[in-house]
């Protein structure tokens, strides 16, 4: 969940130390400068859950958005609506059609604040958690990153622009399922209000 | 979407929540023309939210289950960003919990449970599954009570409306629709006799579509597999 989101940054930030040439730093890097030059940014989102033991998939559209330095948003339409904001380590996720919202708070070292405020440093190296692999197709770059660690998450797949906008995020499980975030009408730095990131 | 900080004893109360789904019998509220007499969920897959409320905490959460009757389903459970961080297999007495984010599983039996366990309360299960049988309730009947003490609500159209257990547990179902046959209710709330109020909503369920075996039986290759007993939450 949110730790995906982190764990995109971590992956950022802890790649330190590597040969400039590789594709794998040079993709990271890119996106790492999208990042840095980012204030603010707003995309459309579709999310499909690909059950690997159900014949149907879970489709779920709505929008994102982010504004530095530490606020993350995302808005799920109907059948499956729900409304998410994460203010730094501070989660808040409302389900309209329950008439729910609930706050959690995660541990510190969670925080978007934290790991936001790294993205100054370039990338030269490759991250120790995960295997890195990256190709670049005329304008955007494929990147693969296989965490080490055994978890939930067996393959993250990322396909980003020279700009460093993401346009998909493919994530395999291990248990075989698997969810495809299609992001379109990607927006940066359009000033956007704390009005922008409500979620009652 | 279930937070770290959903207790043992709330995870426990989904499970129930699901059984009682699929007792799904029960009533309407408007008129529902086409349901045929004696037909019955015998498998459920379903896309569903759920929320549970105790005391002044809610958690609420999306997710899909995947029933086959008498006793066996599967439940898992989803993050907003559609990862799924807990699954619930149960079949008979067995029951095995995922927590695919740690690579932990937990297997053990209803019965080596301590009486103290949260997960005692899924016992509730088997009373949730338990309803009149089609004809054995005469028309016009409003309310009823069976040999065990369990009262019964039925709505105009002779269907359970909501259940009540001599302990306190509830069930009540709500808004009727015909699926292929059977009265399926859109949504469920579960009020326990703890005190924690537990509603489900299905999206798009279809019911008595072959469910293949592999979508009942937990997979735990690579997976830490330890005792029921050790299970404290994900």
């Amino acid at each position: 969940m949110t730790r995906l989101f982190i764990a995109l940054l971590a992956l950022l930030i802890t790649a330190f130390s590597a040969h400039a040439a590789d594709p794998a730093v040079e993709a990271l890097e890119t996106l790492r400068r999208g990042f840095a030059g980012t204030s603010d940014f707003t995309a459309e989102i579709t999310q499909e859950k690909h059950l690997a033991l159900m014949k149907k998939k879970m489709v779920s559209k709505g929008t994102v958005r982010f504004k530095k330095p530490d606020t993350f948003f995302m808005e799920l339409y109907p059948p499956h609506p729900s409304r998410l904001m994460l203010k730094d380590n501070v989660m808040t996720m409302r389900l309209p059609e329950q008439s729910v919202t609930e706050k959690v708070v995660l541990p510190p070292e969670e925080g978007l604040k934290k790991w936001f405020s790294f993205l100054g440093k370039p990338i030269t190296s490759l991250p120790e958690g995960a295997d890195v692999k990256a190709e670049r197709r005329g304008r955007f770059w494929n990147l693969q990153i296989f965490p080490k660690k055994q978890g939930a998450v067996k393959q993250l797949a990322l396909t980003f622009d020279l700009e460093g906008k993401i346009s998909r995020i493919v994530i395999d499980e291990r248990n075989k399922d698997q969810t495809i975030l299609s992001f379109k009408n990607v927006r940066r730095n359009v000033g956007l209000k704390d009005a922008d990131f409500r979620v009652e | 979407m279930p937070s770290t900080s959903l207790s043992l004893f709330l995870k426990s109360l989904l499970l129930f929540l699901i059984l009682s789904a699929l007792s799904a019998c029960a009533t309407v509220k408007k008129p529902l023309t086409g349901i045929v007499a004696g037909r019955e969920v015998e498998t459920l897959q379903s896309s569903i939210s759920v929320s549970v409320k105790s005391g002044e905490h809610t958690t609420s959460g999306r997710g899909y289950l995947i029933y086959k009757s008498p006793d066996r389903f599967h439940l898992a459970l989803l993050s907003p960003f559609g990862l799924t961080v807990f699954e619930v297999f149960i079949d008979g007495e067995d029951i095995t919990c995922l927590v695919p984010s740690k690579q932990m599983a937990y297997r053990g039996r209803f019965s080596q449970l301590p009486d103290n366990s949260p997960l005692q309360s899924m016992a509730i299960m088997k009373w949730v599954q338990v309803r009149p049988a089609p004809g054995t309730v005469p028309p016009g009947t409003k309310e009823t009570t069976d040999p065990s003490g369990d009262h019964y609500y039925f709505d105009e159209n002779g269907l359970v409306d909501r259940k009540v257990s001599p302990d306190g547990d509830k069930v009540a179902y709500q808004d009727y629709s015909n699926l292929d046959g059977v009265a399926f209710p859109e949504s469920i709330v579960i009020g326990s006799r703890f005190g924690t109020v537990v509603k489900i909503i299905f999206d798009e369920p279809q019911i008595n579509q072959p469910v293949e075996e592999a979508a009942l039986k937990p997979v735990t290759e690579g997976y830490n597999v330890r005792p029921l007993t050790e299970f404290k939450g994900f």
